[in-house]
């Protein structure tokens, strides 16, 4: 494989790996070296050199994000690390989970100690059974071994690292809400600012990371900011990325590639290309809250900017491909009923919007929309984009965005027949 | 103190004022309904949307979650944010019944308004409206949740203000339902604010159903008799009947709410027992005027015939200041001697050290909210003033720490530090007596910032509140007060207090010396009030005043004897009654019922005719 393989290098089928595996490929060297050699502002440093951006889905940068931790604050403070994945389309941190928990335990060690924080949680998908056993047990290792606990590495240092169960919805998956849920309260998502970074867990200050994220952090340390920021194929990237395939294509399995990979190459080299013989339509570049991709954008490189420049988004990069046979509408109707379903039901376009907009794509699908009801779905998209509470009905406004702009004469068509045509 | 342009007119707001808040100040309404003075802004209903020409976060935001800030230029009335609240209507509406015809908040409806002002008539959503089980909340409130329209006021209200636990959020998306786990009566001391606070017809006033519409109720405010807070309530009556009462506001004490007790304990106003009408053993049923006159001439003619000390008046904490300094200047006119103010000397006696040692440091319920550190001495927050725990409850949800001294047990549905000492060491420790607890307590008073001491007048007595003032007087600094909070008995405990002369004659005493003949009860009811009521009663029955005549305001039926008066039917042989607290909404009603209040009910007696003016403004605002 041409790719230089960070998270994924110790992943073998059906197959788990803990600390002898783990160490046996250079595994907490770079923690070793993070506490030898480094301060934690020089680890600040390196990971705001290396402009790595938040795994999770909104591409923040990191090293900015910790640049607004107050870590020299006396008291409490906390990491966490958000791994309630539950988007539709996105796997990756299962999969790296399922295969080396110890990518996580050692990121997020060394994160706590750039960050000096005392106490990290590390919030997880509650159908992540098998992930979070695998956790546990990489941080009773991690612990048995002197890298957890008290006094790290002879450093005074102390660390404590808990594994929490997530309820299960969606909107845990947004950071606010998931310190809510992480309290034992109601996960609706909190008034910012002020941000976790001022006031977080239990009013605390926190930081939230994604998994995909925090394991990069001992790459950065062994391998170098400049190393990092080369594995990327576009000059502004940096690093590798999960891409977790899914859809109508041959072969659906998550890859680590470099950021920056064009979307030709993923589906039809990775991917194996489009299932049965049939051409490409669409994909969902990130997850299931980014705009439709067509086959126009084939030659896309699939990264943050390149992706906005394209009016997309590079989300979690979880590439959900549709073939030339797919309704888009019934394709968008399906992913708007999973947001209507997963909202908190705190703010009114998201509780009460998303209803409308699965209740007008429903009227199209069933043939039963006139044009007055397409004008009505363009209306709730102008409104419900960048006026909800959070994030969720904005991402759900992602793929409805996509097939407005890319997809007008289908919808066209379902009106003029009165009739899904791919029925 | 940023100035902001708003709609092209400026206003100059307080450092971190809302836009929306900004916008009111110059009467402009912003359309909102998750918003709320005592509850804050959360930012859920988005209805509050405005556009934002000029300012550090520009384009369409929600005015209630941004700051005002210097040069800022807002528009509210322009197309997109017009459009926009359009849509959050129309979103809200999805769900909502057309039951407006049925609904008893229609007419008073946040939702109502809104939807009109929003532009929003015809409903485009043709789908399934959501629907939901209602639940049995008990006999004060009714839920309807298919009219929700989740602004969570209810649950902000209930758990966060009141400290409920009972009653909260469930479920997402849209079918949240605020309720109870299960049937069943709330158990908050504060439900009736459900009614108040909700924007539509969710939480409607269970003894009020089905009785009026809005429009039809006459309102009038008026201030809660049930405690010594004076909470400012808003009773409405229609066909000679008083039919609700709703919480009104005032700042400096209630705030926004009420209680349960202020909301829903006035049936007696109703209740077809209570007097109406003046009567005396010897004539029966009297004409009130004709009534005045007897009392008028009676109690002339025994102080012609015995002397000053014949006649005794009685004035009460219950009764208005004016009428009690009318009760006053009658007896100079009659030439007896001076009125009393209280049946109960011990709590007449502390309710004088209130308002004339104490009176210097006083803290309003306002301040108490406000406060850091609040140390209640010998009193049952939630028994005796239940606005008053609810204050506490503020106290701590702003992180300060509330203390409570008390021999009895005391609840309070939320966390709070209670010890249990005897009623001497009570007085002890208020004292400033030097113990292990009392030098902790100054230790903390010390390091607080705001501290409010707060003292019950029965249980202090008047000994232990003039105490309980030396204790603030030595903690108060040039820089930092430390204010008092007196507990008193009776609405106008204070304002009687204040018309007393400093050493009161006994009550009992003066009955006991048999100079006596005639006792003038205004608003009072010796028999329930005075200490020692036996006493009191045998005093009575051996030597029988020749005329007593009771003017009890809001006179409540006796379930003790079948006299609709009260408990001394016989030695009260002539009765007056007033009209009660909730007389002004009463009097605006159609058909209203006759009778005086019982300031101009005194009045009448002394024939006073200071400025007709003067009688007229207690004819419009009392209906006399």
């Amino acid at each position: 494989m041409s790719t230089p393989q960070l998270l994924f290098k110790n992943r073998r089928p059906g197959e788990t790996v803990f600390l002898k595996g783990y160490r046996a490929t250079g595994g907490y060297q770079g923690l070793e070296q993070a506490f030898r050699d480094l301060t934690p502002e020089e680890i600040r440093q390196r990971v705001n050199d290396s402009n790595l951006r938040g795994r999770g889905g909104a591409g923040f940068p990191t090293g900015v994000k910790w640049g607004f931790f107050p870590h020299d604050k006396p008291g409490p403070k906390y990491l966490v690390c958000n791994c309630d994945e539950m988007e539709p389309g996105t796997y990756k941190d299962g999969e790296l989970l399922a295969a080396d928990p110890h990518q996580l335990v050692e990121g997020m060690i060394i994160s706590a100690y750039a960050l000096q924080t005392d106490v990290g949680y590390i919030f997880i998908r509650y159908a992540y059974e098998q992930q979070a056993e695998n956790l546990r047990r990489a941080i009773a290792e991690a612990t048995e071994a002197g890298y957890l606990g008290k006094n790290i590495l002879g450093s005074g240092f102390d660390f404590e690292l808990h594994v929490h169960g997530s309820a299960g919805r969606y909107i845990l998956g947004e950071e606010t809400a998931l310190l809510n849920g992480l309290e034992g309260k109601r996960p609706n998502p909190r008034l910012k600012p002020p941000f976790p970074a001022v006031k977080g867990l239990f009013g605390r200050p926190t930081t939230v990371n994604n998994v995909e994220t925090l394991a990069n952090i001992q790459h950065i340390i062994t391998g170098g900011a400049d190393w990092f920021r080369d594995l990327a194929l576009t000059i502004d990237g940096s690093g590798t990325k999960l891409y977790g395939l899914s859809g109508h294509l041959n072969r659906t399995e998550c890859h680590e590639l470099p950021v920056g990979t064009p979307l030709r190459q993923i589906v039809e080299e990775y991917g194996g290309g489009v299932w049965q013989g049939r051409k490409f339509k669409a994909c969902l570049p990130g997850g299931a809250s980014t705009p439709y991709l067509t086959a126009a954008h084939l030659d896309v490189a699939l990264d943050f900017d390149s992706l906005e420049a394209v009016g997309s988004r590079f989300g979690t990069a979880g590439v959900t491909v549709f073939d030339d046979r797919t309704c888009m509408v019934a394709a968008t109707l399906n992913l708007i009923r999973f947001f209507e379903r997963e909202s908190c039901g705190w703010c009114t376009p998201c509780r009460d919007g998303l209803t409308m907009v699965a209740w007008l794509l429903q009227m199209l699908e069933a043939g039963q929309a006139t044009p007055e009801h397409h004008g009505m779905l363009r209306d709730q998209l102008a409104n419900i984009s960048g006026t909800s509470f959070c994030a969720l009905a904005e991402g759900a406004m992602g793929p409805l965005a996509g097939l407005l702009e890319h997809f007008e004469q289908e919808i066209a068509d379902h009106i003029k027949k009165g009739c899904c045509p791919f029925q | 103190m940023p100035t902001l342009t708003i709609d092209n007119q400026q206003v100059t707001v307080p450092e971190g004022a809302s836009v929306l808040t900004a916008a009111e100040q110059l009467g402009i309404v912003i359309p909102h309904f998750c918003y709320h003075k005592a509850l804050g802004a959360v930012g859920a209903c988005r209805l509050c949307a405005v556009t934002v020409l000029e300012g550090s976060q520009k384009g369409l935001k929600m005015s209630c979650l941004i700051p005002a800030e210097e040069g800022m230029v807002v528009l509210t009335g322009d197309e997109r944010s017009a459009n926009f609240r359009a849509r959050v209507i129309e979103w809200l509406m999805i769900n909502h019944p057309h039951d407006c015809p049925v609904c008893d908040e229609g007419g008073e409806c946040q939702l109502q308004e809104m939807t009109i002002a929003g532009g929003h008539d015809i409903r485009r959503y043709r789908g399934k409206k959501r629907t939901y089980n209602n639940q049995d909340l008990g006999p004060f409130v009714v839920q309807e949740m298919n009219r929700c329209i989740q602004c969570y006021r209810c649950a902000r209200t209930y758990q966060d203000y009141c400290g409920g636990r009972d009653f909260g959020v469930q479920g997402s998306r849209n079918r949240v339902f605020f309720g109870r786990f299960e049937d069943g009566m709330l158990e908050s001391d504060f439900s009736g604010n459900l009614v108040d606070v909700c924007p539509t017809g969710v939480f409607t006033d269970k003894t009020f159903r089905f009785k009026s519409r809005y429009w039809d109720l006459q309102e009038a405010s008026s201030i809660c008799p049930h405690c010594s807070l004076g909470c400012a309530t808003v009773p409405g009556a229609r066909l000679r009947e008083l039919q609700r009462v709703r919480s009104g506001i005032n700042p400096q004490v209630n705030g926004h709410f009420i209680c349960d007790r202020g909301r829903f304990g006035s049936g007696y106003v109703n209740h077809p027992e209570r007097p109406r009408q003046a009567r005396s053993d010897r004539e029966g049923t009297l004409d009130i005027d004709a009534a005045v006159r007897l009392l008028k001439s009676r109690s002339q003619q025994l102080i012609a015939e015995h002397g000053p000390d014949a006649v005794l008046l009685l004035g009460s904490a219950r009764a208005s200041l004016e009428a009690n300094w009318l009760l006053q200047q009658w007896a100079w006119q009659l030439g007896c001697s001076a009125p009393l103010f209280g049946a109960h000397s011990a709590r007449h006696a502390a309710a004088q050290v209130a308002a004339k040692d104490l009176s210097a440091r006083l803290a309003s319920l306002e301040q108490l909210r406000s406060s850091d550190l609040v140390v209640v001495f010998g009193a049952d927050p939630l028994a005796e003033a239940p606005m008053l725990a609810l204050a506490l409850r503020q106290v701590i949800r702003q992180g300060g720490q509330v203390m409570i001294y008390d021999p009895r047990p005391i609840e309070l549905p939320w966390e709070f530090d209670h010890t249990s000492l005897s009623c001497q060491d009570l007085l002890n420790l208020v004292g400033g007596e030097k113990t292990a607890e009392g030098d902790m307590l100054q230790d903390l008073l010390q390091r607080s910032e705001r501290p409010v001491l707060v003292g019950g007048g029965d249980l202090l007595g008047p000994n232990g509140l003039q105490k309980l003032g030396r204790l603030a007087a030595e903690l108060t600094s040039e820089e930092r007060p430390c204010l008092v909070h007196p507990l008193l008995s009776a609405p106008n405990s204070f304002g009687a207090a204040l018309l007393s002369p400093t050493e009161p004659a006994d009550l009992l005493s003066r009955l006991e010396s048999g100079l006596v003949k005639m006792l003038v009860c205004l608003e009072t009811d010796p028999l329930l009030e005075a200490p020692q009521s036996s006493k009191f009663a045998r005093c009575h029955r051996s030597k029988p005043p020749a005329v007593t005549s009771t003017t009890k305001g809001d006179c409540r039926p006796s379930r003790r004897s079948s006299s609709p008066a009260c408990r001394s039917p016989k030695p009260a042989p002539a009765i007056i009654p007033p009209v009660t607290f909730a007389r002004k909404a009463l009097a605006a009603s159609r058909d209203p019922p006759g009778g005086y209040c019982s300031n101009c009910l005194v009045r009448k007696v002394i024939s006073l005719r200071y400025g007709s003016a003067s009688l007229r403004h207690c004819r419009a605002w009392r209906g006399c």
